[in-house]
């Protein structure tokens, strides 16, 4: 029956943390973060003794895009900021497989990944590690596991 | 071995409603609405302690249907969602912690309606 823990993150003056969850077991079913941590906060979650790595998310971080060229007869260079929503958000980790055969990384059709569950190796803990989180603030995250 | 149960929903006179489940062990399974309700009703379905979403589905409310939940799942290394070919989704069940309830909000479903909905779920 899958089991709920949650960890709550405290970041530094510099903005980073490393927090611990309990021990779990099995298939890592989910992950979640709440929108505790300003945009661009980095999360690393992994298992501890193995370092299998459960979600890295860097997705809330701030995009530079560069851009030059003639717009209408004229030269122009620039950059545009994309600022992607921090959101609270529920993930399902997946990671690639591999073939028996020779450890080929699998794809659907030649692109897309073939995934499955990431498996814990016995019991371990989760570790979770934040960077570029604000100085001193707190967020919570969440991991679903078989047990 | 699964489990289904079947769960009465009265909206108030605004339309609005929330029922729960008894708690329920792993996945979702079916979510089954008889159609009872105004065309309009929109339902939303989570975990009620972990606020899984298990399903959202809008201007359902007249026609009696059963969907099967699945959640898009995300590369590990670095969170994005996956496809199976660029445009269509890479999806599994929906799981729930142990002996949560599943909590449904409806909105939009009429005054005073009454409508009964199934989950079948694994255990």
């Amino acid at each position: 029956m899958p089991k709920l823990h949650s960890i709550t993150v405290l970041t530094d003056a510099s903005g980073d943390s490393t927090a611990y969850g309990a021990t779990i077991g099995g298939r890592v079913l989910g992950a979640y973060h709440d929108a505790g941590l300003p945009d661009g906060v980095i999360f690393t979650i992994t298992l501890e003794s193995s370092g299998t790595t459960v979600l890295v998310d860097n997705t809330a971080s701030n995009a530079l895009l560069l851009f030059s060229g003639d717009y209408l007869g004229l030269e122009a260079t620039g950059h545009l900021l994309l600022s992607q929503d921090y959101v609270a958000q529920w993930f399902w980790p997946r990671r690639q497989l591999h073939d028996v055969a020779d450890g080929a990384a699998l794809t659907l059709d030649g692109t897309q990944l073939n995934v499955d569950y990431v498996w814990c190796e016995g019991l371990e803990r989760t570790k979770v590690v934040v960077s570029g989180g604000g100085a001193a603030q707190t967020g919570v995250v969440k991991i679903l596991s078989d047990e | 071995m699964t489990a289904v149960q079947t769960i009465a929903v009265t909206t108030d006179a605004a339309g609005n409603a929330t029922s729960y489940s008894t708690p329920i062990e792993g996945r979702v399974l079916r979510f089954y609405h008889d159609g009872a309700l105004d065309a309009g009703a929109d339902f939303v379905v989570t975990g009620e302690d972990s606020g899984i979403p298990v399903l959202t589905v809008t201007d359902a409310g007249a026609v009696a249907a059963s969907r099967y939940p699945a959640l898009q799942v995300h590369n590990a290394d670095n969170g994005v969602a996956l496809t199976l070919d660029g445009l269509h989704k890479n999806v599994d069940a929906v799981y729930l912690k142990d002996y949560e309830r599943i909590k449904v909000v409806v909105s939009q479903g009429g005054n005073v309606q009454t409508g009964s909905l199934k989950i079948l779920s694994d255990g």
